[in-house]
């Protein structure tokens, strides 16, 4: 299970051109590009982890595989022939309803038990990839593109499916900042905040850590949907991006938004070129930056020292 | 409730009527294995218990029980070091890993130190799978078996023995500092961490005490985990392990420090065995397990015989 831990930059071999010489500037904006989408996955994922973690304080390890069962329900439907985009929005509302399921079986009611809390969210993991493989097998799943060709600017080719993968994440992120701008939304930035404060304003907390939860995982699913054409279905495809988002969350500093955003692009960058030059290791590089930057910013470069953290 | 000495000098005395004449009762070899992995596996709970008594929640118990596995292996192939010698050495190679590790992360607060061990862990096992001088994803085979003069030990009984000591040794350990000024100061964090700081305890000091001891008897069981299983492959110590290692904590109840993770590792070891499931189900069964101990049974097997207070072992 652990060696798929850098399945996600598998990928990146097919542009990975002869090491050595000078770099071209045709391999830095491919490397560019590569690291832009996949950062563009990260932040979806990390800003879903880090919303249901600001506001419901649930720790839920499982997220990684929610963008994997999004990922496998946007591959059956488009090899079923459903039309791509009406794919997209059901993975989008099946995670998040079954988001909504989770919530209310499992972790409403151990809500600020963190250590218990942590350990049945690995169970449903568990029980999620296993899920996976007894229905779709353990083998990697291709699920055709549906955005074909590419065009050419100077020397670079561009694949559109790049670019709308990149187009889709940030029409997502920019629908969350629209959500989070309305009168729900501030009720939930208010929660996040001081959740006794917010119910003595009439906010019901109860339905703000549904609506979190429901987003968060919302956003798990079309991640995993997005990216699925691009890299391969597998079960185990969730194991490489937890890893990720962990990272960044704890770097960008918990529960934050534009932290997300930021290092999630910064980290897919980090990904992509350090997979070139230094190979599978570049996870090693990865561990070392963040340990330097936990040293220097204990509490995240934006991440506010909350009480309860100590 | 408390128990008194006079009790608990009683259940001590039980304890060892069992457990030393165990050996000559139980004649299947398989069986005996069970209970000296659960002998091990209790050491490295009662480490995770004594975390999760300062609110550090880790998911990386088992790749520093890795780490020890790893420094006695190393040691005994490449250098033909004794085990006798490999032993404090992989306790004290783990606890100085533990306290660099901790010294950058303890200080961020809990939620951080979760999240980057369950980093750390699945870091770990990658590692090693790519480092081709301990064996890449072969692993380190041929660890010589721990001897005493010309006396190897090859059975399972001497193994046996050999666990319940070192076992018994790392329960003295802790109950020793649960007993000092140290572990009243790891109650006093359990109980609230605000006000803890408020009475002018350093909380990070006592977590990293905390956090270096465990690494320690942790490191202790995985030299002895090595010389046991004589061959150690990097997926033995994934995040699932560490994952099963705290599950023990929890069945055996997270507030009894040294009988509950004994008490729950031998029902967590030997319960798979009686409840064989086809292999495709398994990690769902798992799973559901898990998932059903954390809502129905969050307080531990040995609440139903007493309850457990901060201030039990």
């Amino acid at each position: 299970m652990q060696r798929g831990a850098n399945a996600d930059v598998s990928y990146l071999q097919a542009s990975r051109i002869e090491k050595g010489g000078c770099m071209s500037f045709q391999l830095f904006a491919q490397l560019l590009l590569n690291g832009l989408v996949m950062g563009s996955i990260y932040v979806l994922v990390a800003t879903g982890f880090t919303v249901v973690y600001g506001t419901a304080r649930v720790l839920n390890f499982a997220h990684g595989h929610f963008y994997m069962l999004g990922a496998f329900i946007y591959g059956g439907l488009v090899l079923l022939g459903v039309h791509w985009a009406l794919s997209l929005i059901v993975a989008g509302l099946a995670l998040g309803l079954f988001g909504l399921i989770t919530w209310h079986l499992i972790f409403k009611s151990l809500y600020f038990d963190v250590f218990l809390t942590v350990a049945a969210s690995i169970g449903l993991g568990l029980i999620m990839v296993q899920g996976i493989i007894v229905t779709a097998g353990e083998r990697d799943i291709i699920v055709p593109s549906v955005f074909q060709g590419s065009f050419e600017i100077g020397d670079i080719t561009i694949s559109i499916e790049k670019l709308a993968i990149i187009g889709i994440s940030l029409g997502v992120m920019l629908a969350l900042n629209f959500f989070l701008r309305t009168k729900t939304g501030k009720a939930l930035e208010a929660t996040t905040i001081d959740q006794d404060a917010a119910s003595l304003q009439g906010i019901n907390p109860g339905r703000m850590f549904e609506i979190t939860m429901v987003l968060g995982s919302t956003m798990a699913g079309i991640a995993g949907a997005v990216i699925v054409p691009y890299l391969t279905a597998q079960a185990h495809m969730g194991n490489p991006i937890t890893l990720t988002f962990l990272c960044i969350v704890v770097v960008a500093g918990h529960g934050s938004i534009k932290g997300a955003v930021i290092v999630g692009i910064l980290f897919g960058l980090i990904k992509s070129f350090g997979y070139h030059y230094i190979g599978t290791m570049d996870i090693i590089l990865l561990m070392i930056v963040v340990a330097i930057l936990m040293y220097i910013k204990p509490w995240g470069i934006w991440g506010v020292e909350f009480k309860r953290t100590i | 409730m408390q128990l008194s000495e006079y009790k608990k000098g009683i259940a001590l005395l039980i304890a060892g009527l069992i457990l030393i004449p165990l050996p000559f009762i139980i004649k299947s070899q398989h069986l005996m294995h069970i209970l000296i992995l659960a002998g091990l596996e209790s050491i490295v709970v009662m480490g995770f218990v004594a975390q999760h008594n300062v609110k550090l929640i880790t998911f990386s118990t088992a790749a520093l029980w890795g780490i020890g596995a790893y420094i006695s292996g190393f040691l005994s192939t490449r250098f033909g070091l004794n085990f006798w010698v490999c032993l404090p050495l992989a306790g004290i190679g783990t606890a100085l890993f533990a306290f660099v590790l901790g010294s950058l992360v303890i200080r961020a607060g809990w939620v951080t130190f979760l999240m980057i061990s369950i980093v750390f862990s699945e870091v770990f096992v990658e590692t090693l799978g790519h480092l081709s001088v301990l064996g890449g994803w072969d692993g380190i085979a041929g660890i010589p078996r721990p001897a005493i003069g010309s006396f190897v030990f090859m059975s399972k009984s001497a193994y046996y023995y050999l666990t319940l000591g070192l076992t018994s040794v790392c329960a003295l350990i802790f109950a020793a500092f649960y007993k000092s000024a140290i572990g009243k100061a790891w109650t006093a964090i359990n109980q609230s961490p605000d006000l803890a700081a408020s009475v002018g305890i350093d909380i990070f000091k006592y977590r990293m005490i905390a956090y270096v001891a465990a690494a320690f008897t942790t490191g202790l069981s995985g030299s002895l985990y090595a010389h046991y299983s004589c061959y150690l492959v990097p997926q033995t110590f994934g995040i699932l392990r560490s994952l099963y290692l705290s599950i023990n904590a929890a069945v055996g109840g997270l507030y009894f420090f040294i009988s509950g993770p004994i008490t729950g590792s031998i029902i967590i070891k030997a319960l798979p065995e009686y409840l064989r499931i086809t292999d495709k189900y398994e990690p769902i069964f798992e799973g559901a397990m898990i998932i059903l101990i954390a809502l129905f049974f969050r307080r531990g097997v040995l609440s139903f015989f007493r309850r457990g207070t901060a201030r039990s072992l």
